[in-house]
C-alpha cells in the first residue's frame, strides 16, 4: 500500500454567512508524512478536513491527484443497524457488490485494530474505544490514499486515548499513509506527527510549522518531547496575542 | 414463512369458494338495492313499494308477493305497553282509518299521488303504478300474522320462547299483540274528541309509501279534528323504531311487522299493534336476462333484512323449487 | 404474566359482579363463551356462518387494504422525510385529507366505485385503505426526516451516491418507524372495517356479523362473541407485529 505519488497542496480561505472563517491556509502535504493539524477550539480545524473531504465549499485551491479519502470522524458515526463487520464493510458496500474476497479484507482489518471475535457486535455492544476502532478500520478498508481524522480519540479517556495513539503509529509505520490528523491535544501532535500545522484563531491562517524529529515510540516525558511542546505552544500563543 | 402465506392464502380462497349451491342472500337498505341493481352489482331483490316500481325501470318483477304469499302482512301501528292513555290512541287510529279510506276512495286519486309524491319524493307516474300495488288496509290479517309467526320459528330466528315472556300460549301472546278493542271502538264513533292533555309522539319511517296513511292523516286535517296534540319522529327503518320504542322515545309508531314481532319476542320490547297499514306490496324483482326462478341459482338476491316479510317470500319461493337460500 | 391473567379476572369479576346485581343486563361471562366457541365451528344459522368465516372475510378486507396502503405510504414517506421540496409538496395535500375520517368516506367510496364489479367491497378495501394510510406514512416520515445529519455525512464523506444514502442510511433509520406506522396501520385499519362493515352490507363480516344479530335481535350472546373476536384479532394483529419488530431491530 503507498500513499499518493504527487505533493498534495492547498490553498483555501471560506466563510460563512459573509464572516471570514478561515484567511488563508495554505501548506503543503507530502506523501507519507503524518501531519497533525493543532489549533484552538473553532479555529476551523474541522472545517478544513470537511473542505479536503469535499463536504463543504471553499475559495482557493486544493491540489489532490486522489479521490480515495478515507475520513475518521470526531463521534464514531456507525451506522447503528449494522454490525461492526457490516460497518467496516459499508464504504465498499455503496460501490459495488460485497464479495467474499471483501469480507475477508474486512476481518483481517478489524484483526489488525484489536477486535477479533468483536464481527457481529453491535455499535450499542461496543466501547467507545472499539467503536473508534471500526471507525478506523471502515476508514481503511478503501485502502485511501489520504486518511483524514478528526480528533478522533478526543472523547475517550486518558489511558484508553494513549492506547489507541501507540496502536494508530504501529499501523501508520506499516504502509506509510498519509495522514491529517486534526486536535486541539499538543501533547498528541508531538507523539503523532512528522510535523505539525499550528493554526491561528479564527479567522484562521498558519501560524507556523514544527517537523518533528524524534524516533518512535516516542517518550512523552524526554525533555525534548517537551521541547517540542514548548515549540508548538509558543506558536499558538504568540499568534493569539497579536 | 412464505410457504405459510401462500399456504393461510390459498385457504382462504378454497373456503370462499367451497360454497353449497343455491341462491346467496345479501341484506341491503332498499335504496341501495336499487342503486346497485342499476349496476348489476345484484341480480335481483326483494322490496317493497315504490322500490319495485323503481327496480322495474332496470329489471323486472319476477314474482309478486301475492304470487307467493297471499295478504302477507306488512307495516302495522303499534303504540308502547307503558303508554295508557286510550283515548289518546283512539284518536290516532280513528285519523288513521280516516286517512285509509281517503286513499281507497277513486275519487281521491290524483289527491293521493299527489301527497303520495310529495311524501316520498318520487315522480307521480312512480308512485303511482306503486300505489297499485299496494293493499292499504286498517287491521293486518291474523291469520297470516301467526304465519309469519310460524316462519320465525322455522328459520331459527327467535331466541326466546313465549313462555319466557310470561304467556301461557301463542293464542295468549296474539291476544295481548294484536289489540282489537281500539280499532273497534273507532270504527263506531263519530272523530273521537280528545280532552286529555298527553302530546303524543309518534314515529314513522322515511319515506315509506306503506305508512302513507299518516302523512293524510296529518294534510287532510284527521289527526287535528280529534283535537290530539302530536309530534312526528321519523326513524331510517324499523330496528330503529324499536329502539326508539324501547328508550320511551315515542308512545306510537308505523313499522314493518316483521321488526315489530322480531323484537318483541327476542328483545321483549313492550309494544302492542293496534292497526294494520297495509298488505302485500312487495315483489322479487330481477335482472332482465333472468328467465326462470331456477335461474337465479349461483345468483345474488337481496333481501332488506334476516327476519323480514320479504327474507321469507324469498325463503318460500326457494323452498317451491327446491332451493336452498345461502347467506353470501 | 400474573398480571396479565390479574387484569382478564378483573374484567370478568366486574362482569359477573355487574350482571349478578343488575347493573348490567347482559348474559353472563361463561354463557359467552360458551356460544363463542360453540360459533367458532359451528355455522350461526340466521347467516350460516361461523365466526371464523367471518372474521375471514374481515381479514382478507382489511389486509387488501392496509397493504396497499403501506405500499404507497412507506416509499412516499421515506421519500417525504428525505427530501423537504417533496414534503413541501405532498404536506398540504395530506393535511386537507388527513382529518377526514375513514367513514366520512363510505358514501362517496361506493359512488367512486360503484362502475367497478364487487364495489361493496372495493370500497370497503378502499376505506382500510385511508384508515391505515395516513398513520403509516405521517410515522414512516417521521423517522425518516429524523435521520442522523451525520450518518448522512459520513455516507458523503465516503463518497456515497444519493441511491446508497437512501439505501444504506434513510431507509434503516426509518424502519422503527414504519413498524410502528405498520402496527397503528394495522389498528386503525381493523376497526375500520368492522365499522364499515356495519354500516354497509358486506354479506360477510365481523361487522356485519353483529349488526344483523342485533337487528333480528335477542342475540346478545353472539353479539358479544363477535366482539370478542374483533378484540382477539386485533390483540393477535398486534402481538405479530411487536414480534417482528423485535427481530427487525435487534440493533436498537
Amino acid at each position: 500500500m503507498k500513499g499518493f505519488t504527487e505533493i498534495m497542496e492547498i490553498s483555501i480561505s471560506k466563510s460563512f454567512n459573509g464572516f471570514k472563517v478561515i484567511e488563508n491556509i495554505s501548506f503543503r502535504v507530502n506523501p507519507g508524512e503524518f501531519v497533525c493539524v493543532v489549533g484552538k477550539s473553532g479555529c476551523g480545524k474541522t472545517t478544513l478536513l470537511r473542505i479536503i473531504a469535499g463536504l463543504e465549499e471553499y475559495e482557493g485551491e486544493i491540489k489532490l491527484d486522489t479521490e480515495r479519502i478515507g475520513f475518521v470522524f470526531q463521534d464514531d458515526r456507525l451506522l447503528p443497524w449494522k454490525t461492526a463487520l457490516e460497518n467496516v464493510l459499508f464504504p465498499i458496500g455503496i460501490e459495488k457488490k460485497i464479495e467474499k474476497g471483501d469480507v475477508e479484507l474486512a476481518k483481517k482489518i478489524l484483526k489488525l485494530v484489536g477486535l477479533e471475535g468483536f464481527e457481529g457486535y453491535y455499535p450499542k455492544e461496543l466501547s467507545g474505544g472499539m467503536r473508534q476502532r471500526v471507525g478506523l478500520a471502515r476508514a481503511i478498508i478503501i485502502q485511501p490514499d489520504i486518511l483524514l481524522m478528526d480528533e478522533p480519540f478526543a472523547s475517550l479517556d486518558e489511558l484508553t486515548r494513549q492506547k489507541m495513539q501507540e496502536e494508530l503509529i504501529q499501523l501508520w509505520e506499516r504502509d506509510r499513509k498519509t495522514v491529517i490528523f486534526v486536535t486541539h491535544s499538543i501533547d498528541e501532535a508531538v507523539f503523532l506527527a512528522t510535523r505539525i500545522v499550528v493554526l491561528t484563531p479564527r479567522p484562521s491562517k498558519v501560524a507556523g510549522e514544527v517537523k518533528i524529529d524524534l524516533p518512535r515510540p516516542r517518550d512523552r516525558t524526554s525533555s525534548e518531547f517537551n521541547l517540542y511542546k514548548r515549540k508548538v505552544l509558543n506558536l499558538l500563543r504568540l499568534k493569539s496575542e497579536s | 414463512m412464505n410457504k405459510i402465506y401462500l399456504t393461510v392464502f390459498l385457504s382462504i380462497l378454497l373456503l370462499g369458494c367451497s360454497q353449497p349451491e343455491g341462491i346467496y342472500v345479501v341484506k341491503l337498505s332498499p335504496p341501495d338495492m336499487i342503486e346497485q341493481f342499476k349496476l348489476k352489482q345484484i341480480d335481483g331483490f326483494v322490496a317493497w313499494e315504490p322500490f319495485v316500481t323503481k327496480g322495474e325501470e332496470f329489471g323486472k318483477v319476477m314474482l309478486k308477493s301475492s304470487d307467493i304469499w297471499k295478504h302477507h302482512p306488512c307495516c302495522v301501528v303499534a303504540h308502547s305497553a307503558s303508554f295508557k292513555d286510550d283515548d289518546a290512541l283512539k284518536a290516532v287510529v280513528w285519523a288513521h282509518v280516516k286517512a285509509t279510506e281517503f286513499i281507497k276512495d277513486e275519487k281521491n286519486k290524483e289527491k293521493v299521488i299527489e301527497y303520495a309524491s310529495e311524501f316520498t319524493g318520487l315522480e307521480k307516474n312512480v308512485v303511482a303504478k306503486a300505489l297499485e300495488n299496494i293493499e292499504y288496509t286498517t287491521y293486518p290479517n291474523e291469520k297470516e300474522f301467526r304465519f309469519y309467526f310460524e316462519k320465525l320459528k322455522e328459520y331459527g330466528l327467535l331466541t326466546k320462547k313465549l313462555s319466557d315472556l310470561g304467556y301461557k300460549s301463542e293464542d295468549d301472546f296474539f291476544s295481548d299483540f294484536l289489540r282489537k278493542d281500539i280499532i273497534e271502538a273507532v270504527k263506531k264513533s263519530e272523530p273521537p274528541k280528545y280532552d286529555g292533555k298527553v302530546r303524543i309522539r309518534i314515529g314513522y319511517l322515511t319515506a315509506d309509501l306503506h305508512q302513507l296513511a299518516l302523512y293524510v292523516a296529518v294534510k287532510e286535517g284527521y289527526l287535528d279534528a280529534t283535537s290530539l296534540k302530536y309530534e312526528l319522529k321519523q326513524y331510517k327503518n324499523g330496528v330503529a323504531v324499536m329502539e326508539a320504542f324501547r328508550a320511551g322515545e315515542i308512545d306510537v309508531a308505523y313499522l314493518g311487522g316483521a321488526p315489530a314481532t322480531l323484537k318483541r319476542v327476542n328483545d321483549d320490547i313492550g309494544i302492542r299493534i293496534i292497526a294494520g297499514a297495509n298488505n302485500e306490496g312487495s315483489a322479487l324483482v330481477v335482472q332482465n336476462n333472468i328467465e326462470s326462478f331456477k335461474d337465479l341459482k349461483g345468483k345474488t338476491v337481496a333481501i332488506p333484512g334476516y327476519g323480514t316479510v320479504q327474507d321469507f317470500l324469498l325463503r318460500i319461493a326457494a323452498e317451491k323449487y327446491g332451493m336452498k337460500v345461502i347467506s353470501k | 404474566m400474573r398480571l396479565k391473567i390479574l387484569s382478564i379476572a378483573t374484567v370478568l369479576i366486574l362482569w359477573y359482579a355487574a350482571v349478578l346485581v343488575g347493573v348490567l343486563a347482559l348474559p353472563l361471562p361463561h354463557e359467552v363463551a360458551e356460544k363463542f366457541i360453540a360459533l367458532f365451528f359451528n355455522p350461526e344459522p340466521v347467516l350460516g356462518k361461523n365466526l371464523i368465516q367471518h372474521s375471514i372475510s374481515s381479514l382478507i378486507r382489511v389486509i387488501s387494504g392496509s397493504f396497499i396502503a403501506f405500499f404507497l405510504a412507506i416509499p412516499l414517506g421515506i421519500l417525504m422525510g428525505w427530501r423537504l421540496s417533496v414534503d413541501a409538496y405532498f404536506s398540504t395535500m395530506i393535511e386537507v385529507f388527513r382529518p377526514i375520517p375513514p367513514l366520512a368516506w363510505i358514501p362517496l367510496a361506493y359512488i367512486i366505485f360503484a362502475g367497478f364489479s364487487n364495489s361493496t367491497q372495493l370500497a370497503q378495501i378502499f376505506i382500510v385503505f385511508l384508515g391505515a394510510f395516513f398513520p403509516c406514512l405521517l410515522s414512516t416520515r417521521e423517522f425518516a426526516r429524523a435521520t442522523d445529519k451525520n450518518l448522512i455525512e459520513m455516507a458523503k464523506a465516503f463518497r456515497a451516491s444519493d441511491a446508497s444514502i437512501l439505501k444504506e442510511v434513510v431507509i434503516p433509520s426509518s424502519i422503527p418507524g414504519i413498524i410502528s406506522g405498520v402496527r397503528i396501520g394495522l389498528g386503525i385499519g381493523w376497526m375500520t372495517i368492522v365499522a364499515a362493515e356495519m354500516l354497509a352490507t358486506s354479506g360477510s363480516g365481523l361487522g356485519y356479523f353483529i349488526m344483523v344479530m342485533y337487528e333480528v335481535g335477542g342475540r346478545v350472546e353472539e353479539i358479544i362473541s363477535g366482539m370478542a373476536m374483533i378484540g382477539l384479532i386485533g390483540y393477535l394483529m398486534n402481538e405479530v407485529v411487536i414480534l417482528a419488530e423485535k427481530k427487525l431491530l435487534r440493533w436498537r
